[in-house]
């Protein structure tokens, strides 16, 4: 490590702050978490310093941290330009300011240890994520995030949250998934990982897809940035995938400030740090647009009606954001890090101070029917209303721009802003209109808005230049966020539509016009619509009972396994797959390795030895199955006819479809690990199918997915030893009673789920991204796997540790041995998956020479 | 309607308020009431309300047995103690048994004592085995499982699932469905939406028809409210009348009328903390929500049955072909019941907890495996007529005995050492008169060691009920506790030298109100907040960083900008003569100073300085500043009352008019008032200008020893409070407390009421130089002033009802922080102004949180039931008690405690006992 790398230094050291809290000798050695403080405190000068140096140095941009011989990214280095170091500086200032904060606030509370840890996790992956230079970190990071958001934001001794947690993980990693997606196709089509180079490439390339034969057609990199923007739009709260965030209000307060002003942010981040990828595609930045619009005007709307604090802020929040991405889509990326940072201060600054609302509820009480509206007594009050609070605001804005020299005619994203600043604008002159205020008030707030206007249009206009430093490009951003001049007149005249109805609304207030009876039903129902979150709760609900029982009727059902079979012969026959090829010898081991590794339909081996046998031979199981059924894939793949492929792909994707109905009717905790099991094992062979051959990216997934599944067997078997057979949902709590455990089971998930730094997940992303052909049934069919095994392995973790602890169970924690056990289980699967090639192809090789093949 | 219907629907209406006992009242949080959460069942024996309250809100009324335990090895609770309490447990249920094993005599009390200290229990039988398995003593536990003959246990009378549980919990629990949490979930909706105080921008719709109209007409149009097939026309459906909504669901859940109140008690104990916030509104038709908006529990459960009756239908058509209700049920039930439970897991049950005994116990495993099932059986009959569920009266009774046992000891060390003084009677330096708030009482103890002060305890509101209006604001506050009615208007005026500067300051803060609406209005709008958060978003860093870091600093700064901007102004409060129901006349105003100075027993020896202190606290950021607050006072500052009473009592015709009854009080006597506040143990004084130059100098001996006593206090106290500095030094104190007081992140500003157990009516002699630790109410009363005992009555149906009222609230937010109390404060969500929430839904929170009952680790708060200490002779005290059925009440069911104190030469101390009436507590009791 050199001095010039000492930006390394700003994620690092809150990594050390949460390995420092996350530690018992804390309290011995280091009282009062004044280190780990004092650890964001350097992260924040460092970054300080950084940004000083940036702008000093306008070439200094990356810092290579060192190189690897990983083909997929050859080095890992560290962007250090401008939006990053804006980014660290903004993130590591509100790291010091939330944790001294939270050490306060939750001083004596039980959590207060793992708390800070993850906050500390939280706030270092933040600051990583936002100085990647290529995409692998950059979603390394993102689902971290997603990992710790899902941890952090609930309270698990706490029912009610359980399920929100859940719903919040779910809907991050459905944006990840479609995330890595996205970046898998990037790869195949740019060859590349690297932001630069990918940028460059993006530029000059001319792929276009149709999608699996249909006549739509897409090019590849809209295709790719729409995929992206999913993720973008998980994160970052934008309808529909917005749910979790109201659901994650069961937190410690601080943790919303972080929520609302940190991390919700990474949509906007992440769509400003691939601007010029983004500003490629203009259908993109439209359905960005239009997102975001959406996303901006039901959001406050919704939030209008919330009767609490909590929820007002989160719809704010969620409205806020969606006005983020708008300005995204409209090629102000600039822009939307101007208003998530200003934003980030705003809302942590409410959310820490909510605690004041009954103190002011006391000290000013508000009375029934207190509304101040306009009192209509002639025309010219109300021309003169008008004029006031419509005409002048709008020409005022006017004024500022022209003073400034913007040539705001030239951009629509510009008009468009313009139109929003009227909005407020006229919202604040309407304040006075209602409270008849005298003249001379009113042109001095006429005065006080011109001036305001000016200082932020031309703060927001220097800040552009800073972050963007060649006008050019930020010229190139906004024309591609240009819209057609139908749709852009269409707008325009929606948000004038939609400013001159509610000035006229919030002038006469709305209840008092609307009494005619049509007037009444609509109240009636908008109220309603907006209560009731747009029904999207119920919608989500409906469609799980749905399929919940849909799954458990398919799995009443006898003949359902038959049918399966039938299915899959069908697909076979189609697929003009044949059996001809194959040779008796081949065609046995070949079962053979179906039966141990499993594969539909002959799965069955595989789970009984798993879920009907004893503790021991469980565990022998668990971990021979798999390498014998390796031994004798290997054996024989390379003599494989290439008409069988198709079958086993096939046979892969039922068992996968096969797996995912049991699990979700299984009780058992053990028959829910191994179905999980043949389901992650369908993976791999429906690679083998596609391929034909075992890739070391193959060989890395199996390896470690034996590992974790082991791991699970294992540590479930402990609890089996402890407390008999249980049903999932018997034995809650652990996470109070069995800390050890939960830590270990937990890291296991994080492994099963494909997070990393755990070997699955590189696993994951080697499949995807050296796979062939990349859209296809099978690409979709692999992510959708994944997506549900994240579903039910959270769902595992969550019913094991989560909720209240019985009374009635003596619950024992494991003992070293255990605890070693599963120690070595998570180094392995820690143990980079390049090694672990290397080692594999060692260990076969020398294995064949012992066993004389 | 008929005569008949019409009866139906009255008894109806009855039942209904016979049903809500169980959830009592919760009033807004603007004013924080401390109450007893269970007031209701205050007809009831305190450990029969307990048994009550668990049955139907589930909630604990006893720490739990592990931390008794843990008590027990801090020497907390002495083993005498425990003994104690479980020969007066035997003594009550019968006799003290035992029986023989190998010559060795076990006695009942002994096997009830190891099973207190122990707990015998075995664990939940579907693990057993596995347990059994890994137990050391396996084959033993195997062996004498063969040996015991239980009896089996018959299923429950399937008529009890009325009484036991809705139809709701019912489904839940069989179907393995979530219908409470919707059902739950979708009133949590309404409720928030319909009791609303301002929140929300976009109100619900139609609020002034009342709670049920307002729901039929939204949810008529409401998409498949909460997954109730065509709801729309079966909400049309539904009666106007919501007590005909609630008659015809009960009749259709088919449920027995006998058992109505039950379930009618448990559907409002499923949100208990919300349909007791609408209790307390039904019950308050003058509050102006409840005027322009009114509901009440009938309307509550009108909405609550439709959802219940729909959803049990649907599902158990779904699940069973069945009609939902509960004949359906019942038959269900008793078919279940055939294919109950094996005897061979009761009788391993058994055999563990015996094993369990005798390893405990000392009697040894052999002993018991040699035992005649007989003998077996009666030792199991003993260990099961107790289960660890019921060990709380046992163990509260040895906590109590404690405590109780301490302080009196205290009292009578003190005593003996007074006796040895000589005492004189000289004028002392000044007399001060304190709230009886326990807090008063170290900073009393601390300001008598400074000099010749007396102080006197005097219930906060100095006895005056008066609603309130400062001179900034329009409304007013009512200035005395919750069970009494503000009786006169007070306003405070800006004195006349200072009205020039009203101009200047009425136009500054009309501006700064303007631009809070201003920002107010472009915050609650659908497209005006976007730019409004663009552009002045960045202004919040500032206030962000201050806040955080300097927390003083800033304070200060607002401080001096406000008057900077707003130049302060002396003002003067002056009683309105009118009075709200009763006129504020001059004689009127005489009896309040004369009472006052009667009660506390300040009739003669005046000093030439009086000072009037009531009691205020400083937090950031609270919801829960009002409870830190004085109680007396309505959760307010006790400013306003106390510059009342100093106002009145220094008026020459006021003191005339009580010289001419009386007592005399000295020209040269003036009475100032001042606020204590708790939190940073600061003393503020009111108008000082009305303080004459000849009394400067014993002013300014006052102030500096109420400095050193405030230097003093604050040590004092900060040591207790958990998570502060190490050194205690005059400087670092002061700052800590100031931190704590404006630090928004600060959820334990100070300790508050927490650690209240006593009320000691009596002279200062008895209970001065002893450190009472802060745990008692001190109401300063002299017998020998009263010889009719009336003041007395005043004080124990005032101020000591406040108390327990006070001391309930903490008791029951220990034991339970999740039902009685608010559980934890970081989770607090303000909802509608009114209260707090937990997360984004849930029920209305009730009670104090565990921020102030624990420090997170142990309870700070001893949940004790409050002594009541009188200093005062038997009779009359008996003779009060039996005048006052709610006092007697109280007392008879073990609500409080009474003692009574002699003190002619020493200390004696008599014990109230229900129906025995007075006890001697004896010496070794009370000084081992």
């Amino acid at each position: 490590m050199t001095l010039n790398q000492y930006p390394l230094l700003i994620p690092l050291a809150p990594l050390i702050a949460a390995l420092i809290t996350a530690f018992p000798f804390r309290n011995k050695i280091l009282p009062n978490y004044l280190f780990s403080w004092w650890l964001m405190i350097v992260s924040f000068l460092v970054s300080l310093l950084q940004l000083v140096q940036v702008i000093q140095e306008p070439e200094f941009n990356q810092i290579v941290l060192f190189s690897w011989g990983w083909s997929l990214l050859p080095e890992v280095a560290m962007s250090v330009d401008r939006l990053s170091s804006v980014m660290m500086v903004f993130i590591s200032g509100f790291g010091v300011l939330l944790y001294r904060h939270s050490v306060r606030y939750l001083q004596q509370d039980a959590g207060h240890d793992r708390y800070l840890t993850l906050f500390a996790l939280c706030i270092s992956s933040l600051l990583f994520m936002v100085s990647c230079a290529d995409f692998i970190m950059l979603f390394i990071f993102w689902q971290l995030l997603s990992w710790f958001l899902s941890l952090l934001s609930h309270n698990y001794l706490h029912g009610p949250t359980i399920k929100s947690s859940f719903r919040t993980f779910i809907i991050l990693r459905a944006g990840d998934l479609t995330f890595i997606a996205g970046i898998a196709i990037a790869y195949h089509l740019y060859g590349t990982l690297e932001f630069n180079l990918i940028f460059a490439r993006a530029s000059i390339d001319q792929t276009i897809f149709s999608i699996f034969g249909s006549g739509l057609q897409i090019t590849g990199v809209t295709l790719v940035t729409i995929l992206i923007f999913v993720g973008a739009m998980s994160k970052s709260a934008q309808i529909p995938l917005h749910m979790w965030l109201p659901d994650s209000l069961f937190a410690p307060t601080p943790i919303h400030a972080l929520l609302h002003a940190g991390l919700i942010n990474a949509g906007g981040f992440l769509l400003a740090r691939l601007a010029p990828l983004f500003s490629l595609s203009s259908t993109t930045l439209h359905i960005v647009l239009f997102i975001g619009l959406l996303t901006a005007i039901l959001a406050s709307s919704m939030m209008l009606v919330q009767n609490d604090i909590k929820k007002t802020l989160g719809y704010s929040t969620i409205g806020q954001m969606g006005y983020m991405m708008m300005e995204c889509g409209l090629g102000a990326f600039h822009l939307a890090i101007f208003h998530l940072m200003a934003h980030g201060l705003f809302k942590a600054d409410i959310f820490l101070n909510i605690g004041k609302g009954i103190q002011n509820a006391r000290l000013y009480p508000s009375k029934p029917f207190e509304t101040n509206h306009f009192k209509f007594s002639n025309y010219s009050s109300l021309i003169s209303a008008f004029v006031f609070s419509f005409l002048f605001p709008i020409t005022i804005l006017f004024g500022s721009h022209i003073f400034l020299g913007v040539h705001f005619l030239d951009y629509h994203a510009l008009i468009i802003f313009l139109l929003f600043s009227w909005a407020t604008t006229s919202q604040a002159m309407l304040t006075l209109v209602k409270l008849e205020k005298p003249l001379k008030i009113k042109i001095g707030m006429l005065l006080g808005i011109s001036f305001v206007g000016t200082v932020y249009f031309f703060a927001a206009e220097s800040f552009a230049h800073f972050l963007i430093t060649s006008p050019i490009e930020i010229q190139r951003y906004l024309l591609a966020g240009a819209l057609p001049s139908h749709f852009f007149l269409l707008l325009v005249t929606i948000i004038i539509l939609s400013i001159s109805l509610s000035w006229f609304f919030s002038l006469f207030h709305f209840s008092n016009i609307l009494t005619f009876p049509f007037g009444i039903w609509l109240k009636r129902n908008m109220y309603l619509l907006f209560l009731n979150r747009l029904y999207f709760d119920h919608f989500s609900e409906q469609f799980f009972n749905f399929l919940r029982m849909f799954g458990k009727k398919l799995n009443k059902n006898r003949f359902i396994f038959t049918i399966f079979l039938i299915i899959s012969f069908l697909f076979l026959y189609f697929q003009k797959a044949s059996f001809s090829g194959l040779s008796v010898e081949t065609g046995i081991k070949l079962v053979a390795s179906a039966l141990c590794l499993p594969l539909f339909p002959f799965h069955g081996l595989y789970v009984i030895g798993i879920t009907k046998t004893s503790r021991i031979s469980r565990l022998v199981l668990a971990l021979i199955f798999p390498i014998v059924g390796f031994y004798f894939l290997d054996s024989v793949i390379s003599g494989l006819p290439e008409e069988i492929l198709p079958a086993i792909t096939v046979f892969a994707t039922i068992g996968a479809l096969w797996a995912i109905i049991k699990t979700l009717t299984q009780v058992s905790i053990l028959s829910l690990i191994t179905y999980g099991g043949l389901a992650l094992y369908s993976i791999f062979w429906l690679v083998i199918g596609l391929n034909g051959y075992i890739s070391d990216y193959s060989i890395a997934y199996v390896w470690s997915l034996t590992i974790v599944i082991w791991g699970l067997v294992f540590s479930v078997g402990q609890l089996i030893m402890r407390y008999g057979e249980f049903k999932i949902t018997t034995i809650t709590g652990l996470f109070k009673t069995m800390p050890y455990f939960t830590l270990l089971f937990g890291l296991l998930i994080m492994a099963a789920i494909g997070l990393p730094p755990f070997s699955l997940f590189f696993g994951y992303v080697g499949i995807l991204i050296s796979h062939s052909i990349v859209i296809s049934f099978e690409f979709v069919g692999i992510i959708i796997i994944w997506f549900m095994s994240c579903w039910y392995f959270f769902k595992i973790m969550q019913s094991l540790l989560f909720g209240v602890a019985r009374e009635d169970i003596y619950y024992k924690d494991l003992y070293f041995l255990e605890i070693a056990v599963l120690t070595v289980v998570l180094i392995l699967l820690i143990i980079p998956a390049s090694i672990l090639i290397n080692w594999l192809n060692l260990m076969v090789s020398s294995s064949m020479l012992i066993l004389g093949i | 309607m008929t005569l008949a219907q019409k009866q139906e629907f009255e008894d109806l209406v009855n039942l209904v308020e016979k049903a809500s006992h169980i959830i009592g009242y919760n009033w807004p949080m603007t004013y924080f009431v401390h109450h007893n959460p269970i007031n209701s069942l205050e007809n009831l024996p305190f450990h029969e309300a307990i048994l009550l309250a668990n049955r139907f809100l589930g909630s604990l009324g006893y720490l739990t047995n592990e931390i008794y335990r843990n008590e027990v090895n801090a020497g907390r609770i002495k083993l005498s103690h425990l003994d104690a309490a479980i020969k007066s447990y035997i003594s009550k249920t019968g006799i003290d048994d035992s029986i023989e094993l190998s010559g060795k005599k076990i006695n009942k009390s002994s096997v009830i004592r190891t099973h207190l200290l122990i707990g015998i229990t075995a664990p939940f039988s579907q693990f057993l085995g596995k347990f059994i398995d890994a137990h050391p003593d396996e084959k033993a536990i195997r062996l004498l499982a063969k040996k015991i003959h239980v009896k089996h246990n018959k299923g429950v009378a399937s008529s009890l699932v009325y009484k036991n549980m809705t139809a709701i919990e019912w489904c839940d629990l069989v179907f393995d469905s979530n219908l409470e949490v919707h059902i739950n979930n979708e009133l949590i909706k309404w409720c928030e939406a319909f009791l609303d105080e301002g929140h929300a921008t976009w109100s619900m719709p139609g609020r002034e028809k009342g709670f049920y109209e307002a729901w039929r007409a939204l949810a008529i149009n409401e998409w498949s409210t909460c997954g109730i097939r065509n709801s729309n026309s079966k909400i049309r459906a539904l009666s106007i009348d919501p007590v005909a909504t609630v008659l015809e669901k009960l009749n259709r859940l088919c449920i027995p009328k006998e058992y109505w109140q039950d379930y009618i008690s448990r559907h409002l104990a499923s949100l208990h903390g919300w349909s007791s916030f609408i209790n307390w509104r039904s019950k308050n038709s003058e509050y102006e929500w409840q005027k322009v908006y009114p509901i009440d529990l009938l309307q509550y459960l009108a909405v609550r049955l439709f959802y219940e009756c729909e959803l049990v239908e649907q599902i158990c058509q779904n699940e069973i072909k069945e009609e939902g209700n509960f004949d359906t049920i019942v038959s269900f039930e008793e078919n279940k019941f055939k294919e109950n439970s094996s005897i061979e897991n009761e009788k391993l049950e058994a055999a563990w907890k015996l094993i369990c005994l005798a390893d405990a116990s000392g009697i040894g495993k052999h002993t018991i495996l040699e035992a005649s099932p007989k003998k077996l059986e009666n030792l199991l009959l003993w260990i099961n007529e107790l289960s660890e569920k019921e060990h709380g009266p046992i163990w509260l009774d040895a906590y109590e005995q404690g405590y109780i046992n301490e302080l009196i000891c205290k009292l009578k060390t003190s005593f003996y050492d007074k006796e040895e003084k000589n005492v004189q009677i000289q004028r002392p330096l000044a007399q001060l008169m304190f709230c009886i708030d326990v807090r008063s009482e170290p900073f009393r103890r601390n300001l008598e060691l400074m000099g010749n002060y007396e102080t006197y305890g005097f219930a906060g509101f100095f006895g005056i009920p008066i609603s309130f209006c400062a001179h900034d604001t329009q409304h007013f506050t009512a200035q005395c506790p919750a069970i009494i009615q503000p009786k006169h208007v007070v306003h405070e005026v800006i004195r006349d030298s200072e009205k020039n500067k009203e101009t200047k300051n009425k136009s500054v803060k009309k501006l700064s109100e303007l631009i809070k609406d201003i920002f107010k209005n472009m915050k609650n709008h659908f497209i005006a907040p976007f730019v409004a958060v663009e552009a002045f978003g960045w202004f919040f860093g500032w206030h962000l960083i201050e806040r955080t870091f300097y927390p003083g600093i800033y304070r200060k700064w607002q401080e001096r900008l406000t008057n900077f901007l707003i130049s302060p102004v002396n003002t003067e409060i002056l009683p309105n003569l009118e009075g709200l129901n009763q006129e504020f006349s001059h004689e009127k105003q005489v009896s309040y100073i004369e009472d006052a100075l009667r009660t506390i027993g300040l009739t003669e020896n005046f000093a030439r300085i009086i000072l009037v202190t009531g009691h205020t606290s400083l937090s950031d950021n609270n919801p829960y500043e009002a409870a830190l607050n004085c109680g007396a006072c309505g959760g307010n500052s006790g400013e306003p009352n106390s510059r009342l009473f100093t106002k009145i009592a220094n008026n020459k015709n006021v003191r005339q008019q009580i010289k001419k009854n009386g007592i005399v009080i000295p020209e040269d006597t003036i009475f100032i008032s001042a606020v204590h506040n708790t939190t940073t143990d600061d003393i503020q004084f009111f108008d000082t200008e009305d303080i004459p130059e000849t009394h400067l100098k014993e002013l300014n001996d006052l102030k500096f020893d109420l400095e050193e006593a405030s230097i003093k206090n604050r040590i004092e106290r900060c040591k207790k409070l958990p998570g502060g500095i190490n050194t205690f030094t005059a400087k670092k104190v002061k700052k800590e407390v100031l931190r704590r007081s404006g630090d928004w992140s600060e959820t334990r500003p100070e300790w508050g009421l927490s650690g209240n157990a006593s009320f000691i009516v009596g002279r200062r002699n008895l209970t001065r130089n002893v450190n009472l630790n802060g745990r008692a109410f001190l109401n300063s009363y002299d017998y020998t002033d009263d010889p009719k005992g009336i003041y007395l009555e005043g004080i124990l149906m005032g101020p000591m009802i406040v108390g327990q009222w006070i001391n309930a609230e903490h008791y029951f937010s220990t034991t339970d922080p999740e039902i009685f109390g608010s559980g934890n404060k970081i989770y607090h969500n303000i909802v509608g102004n009114i209260g707090v929430m937990s997360g984004p839904q849930s029920d209305l929170r009730v009670g104090l949180p565990i921020q102030t009952t624990t420090n997170g680790k142990i309870n700070f708060h001893e949940p004790l039931r409050l002594c009541v200490l009188i200093e005062a002779p038997r009779k009359q005290i008996l003779d009060i008690i039996n005048r006052n059925t709610s006092l007697k009440l109280l007392c008879e069911n073990e609500w409080v405690r009474f003692f009574s104190i002699e003190t002619l030469n020493s200390i004696e101390v008599f014990a109230y006992k229900p129906s025995n009436g007075w006890e001697i507590l004896k010496e070794d009791e009370h000084l081992n």
